[in-house]
């Protein structure tokens, strides 16, 4: 079908990206981001320069690589914290209900029921700025979904009859998660993986914009947005262009591969 | 009619659909069986879009009859005089409040003038006891928490109720330092009050007034400072009867005898001035500084106090919608910040395009001064080697350039121009750019290349985005010497709580001068004035200290000059601050705005204005 | 809900300046940060502190601003207002639009309009928010000079003009993920045996389209929409922060910035409450409005 091929064009796309964005981070390009040209500031796109020099007279375009990089970083481990806390909390959940699952239930109300900005600047506070206080802040508020999630489907996994025969065949506890269950949960966590790496992504810009996010001086595009919000009116339009179209790219091409993997597995559980 | 319904006919078309659909509502219209949504979706969806469209086209003719449109930058915190803490909600409170003195408008440096008082407060010849005689007939604006509506009069008393207010610790206002420790019985009052033996109407020794119109305030020792306090916000009367009527929405419903009450406030959004119907006589001053006449600041010489009927406030944080809605012609002056100064300017002075316009520009030298502090007592910080050494890594030309379009004066030492005591030819060689220098001083220091040194954090006081930038630029500086520095932005608060519990090792401040006087920039540095305290370096000397308690005790003079000069040449050689600047502001007037002439210090300055309404709409026809 | 408040007491009593501190303001000295403590209700043992905290809380005593000097209930109220005006007429508007779209693509299911339509959304969705509002802000405010760039009028008309863009860009940045939400609804419906039924009777695409299927996928696009109820209510902080528009986000993140602990408490504990209060109200709601759920 037309649209599948063009989702799985999505995801080599994006793979594509965050192959770029490592080989930069990793030094094989993009070596100039931090190379401060004073004199240069602000010095429009050109030929050598893609997408021009910023304030201090650095290649935004290399900055947009490295920031590309943070983005995935950010999204990488959020998305894993996230899922790994939800699936943990929701499989106990399900699994055993009864009062531990009423434990997690009235967790994770609580935490539902904070306004999530709130949330979210408070773990930021608590944690300081840095990359990885942002990855765990946004893990500790994010893992919430997939939990629920989760917790869906062990309960209804553990209703079934493969389930009951492996008990009554005497499998551990622990057997008939990690290798029956489990592996019926895991399209969904995966698909909830992606999306939470998407969320995390946005939720990372939007953070550093704030002045909660990553350490200034570390590149981010949450800080080339801040920085654009005062060029803009002055005319100097390709720091936002760079950061806004690389985001646009490896978020699009995230979200569509994430429906191409939703759709393959969707194929594979109908077999 | 039944071809048209089906879909293989119009698969591609989808025009055929809407034609379609057109003849079923038809049908529809007929048949009164089914419920249709859709065309009643279409219009709802097109009802709310035609007001949004009409609403956002229509003209905005108001009544500008004499009116000030101005802005502030960040949003009025309070109206209250005990509780306006930063300088915006001070500047707001004076144009409804007045104090017993203020500066006067075009004279410089400035100088001190009576307001409410009758003529310059008498001092006695031990300088302990203060003389101050009240002006008669001055009025409260008309409020419904007086009696009968109408504003009364104000008296001595009303001094004492207001100055008693600033020192009612339930009031938890900031500005109790301008009193506290100056005046006699003023702190036990503040203790006795708050532990709930003794009341308002409990006399207080050093504030006393013997008459309707006569103030006497007996002081601990010789202030020399005082009278310039007289000039705050927070020592403007307030008549009680506002603060029973209106308790906690004080904050909102000011009455005082200045030139404008409150009319209206839509919080964060919008404040509306309008002319106080009692003002007392009040004049343009008659004569000014040299240059004021050329500049067309005489032209209301003498004329009646204020011009403007009434005064619209908008608060705007962000600055693109400041300078859009001055570019239109709805704010009649602006301070252009930095990102916008290089459309206005052409170097120093206006550019063609903005000239032609008829707009008007000055540049006034700000009493303040921006520095980076170092926290003397950090383990590396201490020594002072290391911070001559960074001092001399940073390149202040490039920041000026960079950050402040140039338009700053370089700062040799805390004290800033227009402030007796400033020199203004010296050199501090520690503020010269010379990375050769400082790799020297830094190896001499025992850290040559930076080695051995541990990661500084840099502590920002907000989250703005130039702060950020700034700290970058430090950040990189800094790197020239081999020195790690991490960067960490705050909010105030936290930032706040860093500097006054001693954790903050390199910040980037700013200290507003209060009163025009050397001693409120020297103290910063002043060992008895530590953290908590506003010496946030924990600067400590006795050397300086000893100066600084010598400088205390002199009459204003050659020795006090000398004095001063002997601390500031000390604190250039410690390095406690690498200096920065003393800002330069920028502000822009339209053509037919007048009679703005700026000052720090000088905040009651809405009278003043005046704006001519005929030239004001045939310049925005443009 | 006592869950709810303790953790918010511990996140502020960890995090966030000092506020005693900066109460104090830049003259302070020792003595008057202790008197101010005392005065502030920072004095004292957690526990003693947390009972205090509690109390204030059950009995709806929110106290005064420190920032402002006035009544925290009072601020709130007249944030609440602004707020509304631009998520209202928004989230009515994105559904509206995501409605209409939904059925038009499910008419044309996989054909070009259709994909094109996805294809629209997904790159709606991919665009940051950020993005969005400075572009928006920019082009149609700025350059174009359609809408005013920034600001408030509290008079009931007047505040239109500076509503529609905020309300434009807010119904830009929520329809997208609602549309194929509801898409697939429809979807699912679509192919159940009485839509069948009603066209091979002739009845009129539309009628079956807007009679119908509507009022059957009805309860599911009502849990998606009142779960969003509540965000509704605190207002778009981004939003507020560019447009001036002195709401409830707005608020919060001066209150957070400034450290107005009173404010941020009342907010954040309110917000929760109308959340708790909102999924009661949703659960109830979502019985009477599908009677068939009843029986379950």
């Amino acid at each position: 079908m037309k649209t599948q091929t063009l989702l799985k064009l999505s995801l080599v796309v994006f793979l594509l990206f965050s192959v770029t964005a490592v080989c930069a981070r990793l030094g094989w390009i993009a070596t100039d981001y931090n190379q401060v040209m004073p004199s240069l500031s602000y010095q429009a796109p050109n030929s050598t320069y893609w997408f021009g020099l910023d304030i201090f007279g650095r290649n935004v375009l290399a900055r947009g690589w490295h920031a590309a990089f943070t983005a995935l970083l950010v999204g990488f481990c959020s998305a894993t914290l996230a899922t790994v806390i939800g699936a943990c909390l929701g499989a106990c959940a399900g699994f055993f209900g009864g009062k531990i699952d009423a434990l997690v239930v009235w967790l994770f109300t609580v935490l539902e029921s904070i306004p999530y900005i709130l949330l979210l600047s408070a773990f930021a506070f608590l944690f300081g700025q840095g990359v990885y206080n942002v990855c765990l802040a946004l893990g500790m508020t994010s893992w919430v979904l997939v939990c629920r999630l989760v917790r869906t489907e062990v309960m209804r996994h553990r209703q079934m009859e493969y389930v009951m025969a492996a008990e009554a065949l005497g499998a551990s506890t622990k057997r008939i998660l990690f290798y029956h269950i489990l592996p019926n949960v895991a399209p969904v966590l995966i698909v909830q993986f992606g999306l939470i790496f998407l969320f995390a992504v946005k939720a990372e810009v939007i953070l550093s914009f704030l002045g909660l996010g990553v350490e200034p001086g570390y590149p981010s595009w949450g800080f080339m947005f801040d920085d654009a919000k005062q060029e803009l009116a002055l005319g100097i339009w390709w720091n936002f262009a760079c950061a806004a179209s690389m985001m646009f790219v490896m978020v699009f091409s995230l979200q569509q591969s994430i429906e191409y993997v939703r759709l393959r597995l969707n194929q594979g559980i109908a077999k | 009619m039944n071809n048209a319904r089906c879909r293989k006919v119009s698969k591609w078309n989808i025009f055929a659909f809407a034609d379609r659909l057109e003849i079923a509502f038809r049908e529809q219209a007929r048949n009164t069986e089914y419920t249709v949504k859709a065309p009643r979706l279409s219009s709802i969806l097109m009802f709310p879009l035609l007001i949004f469209f009409g609403a956002a086209c229509t003209p905005k003719n108001q009544d500008k009859e004499q009116t000030l449109f101005l802005h502030l930058r960040e949003q009025l915190r309070s109206f209250d005089p005990v509780l306006a803490k930063d300088i915006y909600s001070q500047r707001m409170v004076l144009q409804i409040y007045e104090g017993l003195l203020h500066f006067n408008y075009l004279k410089r440096p400035v100088e001190l003038e009576p307001l409410l008082a009758d003529g310059m407060p008498q001092m006695s010849a031990d300088g302990k006891t203060i003389t101050i005689k009240i002006k008669h007939s001055i009025f409260f604006a008309d409020d419904p928490c007086f009696s009968n509506g109408k504003g009364r009069e104000l008296t001595a008393a009303d001094f004492v109720y207001s100055w008693k207010r600033l020192a009612d610790s339930k009031n938890k206002s900031e500005s109790y330092w301008i009193f506290r420790d100056k005046i006699v019985g003023y702190d036990e009052w503040r203790k006795h009050l708050s532990e709930g033996k003794a009341t308002y109407d409990t006399p207080i020794a050093g504030i006393r007034a013997p008459d309707k119109y006569t103030l006497v305030v007996e002081l601990k020792e010789r202030q020399y400072e005082l009278l310039y306090l007289f000039t705050h916000a927070a020592t403007t009367v307030v008549p009680h009867e506002a603060v029973e009527h209106y308790g906690e929405e004080f904050s909102e419903h000011p009455v005082g005898t200045g030139a404008f009450r409150l009319a209206s406030w839509d919080k964060n959004s919008k404040i509306t001035l309008v002319k106080n119907e009692n003002y007392h006589d009040d004049f343009y001053p008659k004569e000014g500084a040299a240059g004021d006449a050329s500049l067309g600041l005489l032209k209301n010489a003498g004329e009646k106090l204020p011009f403007a009927h009434k005064v619209v406030v908008h608060e705007i944080s962000e600055e693109q919608p400041q300078w859009l809605l001055f570019n239109r012609g709805d704010l009649d002056l602006w301070q252009a910040t930095k990102d916008y100064q290089p459309q206005i300017l052409d170097g120093d002075h206006l550019a063609k395009s903005f000239a032609v316009r008829g707009i008007k520009m000055s540049l006034p030298v700000s009493t303040d001064v921006t520095y980076i502090g170092f926290n003397t007592e950090n383990k590396f910080l201490k020594n002072k080697k290391i911070r001559q050494a960074m001092a001399m890594a940073y390149d202040q030309a490039l920041l000026a350039k960079r950050f402040y379009n140039a338009l700053v004066i370089s700062a040799h030492g805390p004290i800033p121009p227009n402030v007796e005591g400033y020199r203004k030819n010296i050199k501090n060689k520690y503020q010269q750019y010379n990375l050769a220098e400082a790799k020297k001083y830094l190896s001499e220091a025992g850290y040559p290349g930076g080695k051995g040194l541990p990661p500084f954090v840099f502590e920002m006081a907000s989250m703005h985005t130039t702060a950020r930038q700034m700290a970058e630029f430090f950040k990189q500086q800094m790197a020239q010497l081999g020195i790690q520095v991490k960067l960490q932005t705050n909010t105030w608060p936290q930032f706040n709580e860093k500097l006054k519990t001693k954790k903050a090792d390199i910040f980037d401040m700013a200290w507003n001068g209060d009163y025009p006087d050397a001693e409120n920039f020297l103290q910063l540095f002043y060992s008895k004035n530590i953290s908590p305290g506003p010496n946030s370096t924990n600067f400590s000397s006795p050397e300086f200290d000893k100066l600084f308690e010598e400088m205390k005790h002199t009459l204003s003079g050659a020795k006090r000059k000398d004095l001063i000069y002997k601390m500031e040449d000390l604190v250039m050689e410690e390095v406690p601050w690498i200096f920065n600047f003393h800002r330069v502001f920028v502000f822009v007037e339209q053509p037919w705005f007048y009679n703005f002439k700026y000052d720090t210090m000088i905040m009651d300055t809405f009278k003043y204005y005046r704006v001519d309404d005929k030239q004001r709409q045939k310049d925005k026809e443009r | 809900m006592l869950g709810t408040s303790t953790l918010l007491f511990v996140l502020f009593h960890f995090v966030g300046g000092d506020p005693v501190l900066t109460f104090a303001g830049k003259n302070a000295d020792a003595a008057t940060i202790a008197q101010l403590r005392q005065d502030l209700g920072f004095s004292g043992s957690l526990l003693q502190q947390y009972v205090r905290f509690t109390r204030e809380t059950f009995l709806w005593d929110w106290g005064t601003s420190w920032v402002s000097h006035g009544s925290v209930l009072k601020r709130i109220g007249e944030g609440l207002g602004p707020s509304l005006t631009i998520t209202l007429p928004g989230f009515l508007i994105a559904y509206f639009l995501a409605l209409l779209l939904a059925f038009l693509a499910v008419h044309y299911f996989e054909r070009w309009p259709d994909t094109l339509l996805q294809f629209i959304v997904s790159f709606l969705m991919s665009v940051s928010f950020v993005v969005l509002i400075l572009f928006c802000q920019k082009i149609f405010a700025y350059d174009l000079a359609w809408f005013p760039v920034y600001g408030w009028d509290h008079d009931i008309f007047k505040r239109w003009s500076y509503a529609a863009l905020p309300i434009a860009i807010f119904t830009l940045a929520t329809f997208p993920a609602k549309v194929l939400v509801i898409r697939s609804l429809i979807a699912e419906e679509i192919e159940k045996k009485y839509v069948l039924t009603a066209r091979a009777k002739g009845v009129f695409t539309h009628t079956i389209y807007f009679s119908h299927v509507l009022k059957n996928i009805l309860p599911g696009v009502f849990t998606m929409m009142w779960a969003q109820v509540p965000a509704l209510l605190t207002g778009s902080l981004l939003l507020e922060a560019f447009f001036g528009i002195p709401g409830l986000g707005n608020l919060l993140l001066n209150s957070i910035q400034a450290s107005d602990f009173p404010v941020v408490k009342a907010l954040t504990v309110m917000g929760s409450i109308i959340y708790i209060v909102c999924v009661f109200i949703g659960d109830v709601l979502i019985f009477i409005l599908d009677p068939r759920l009843e029986s379950k």
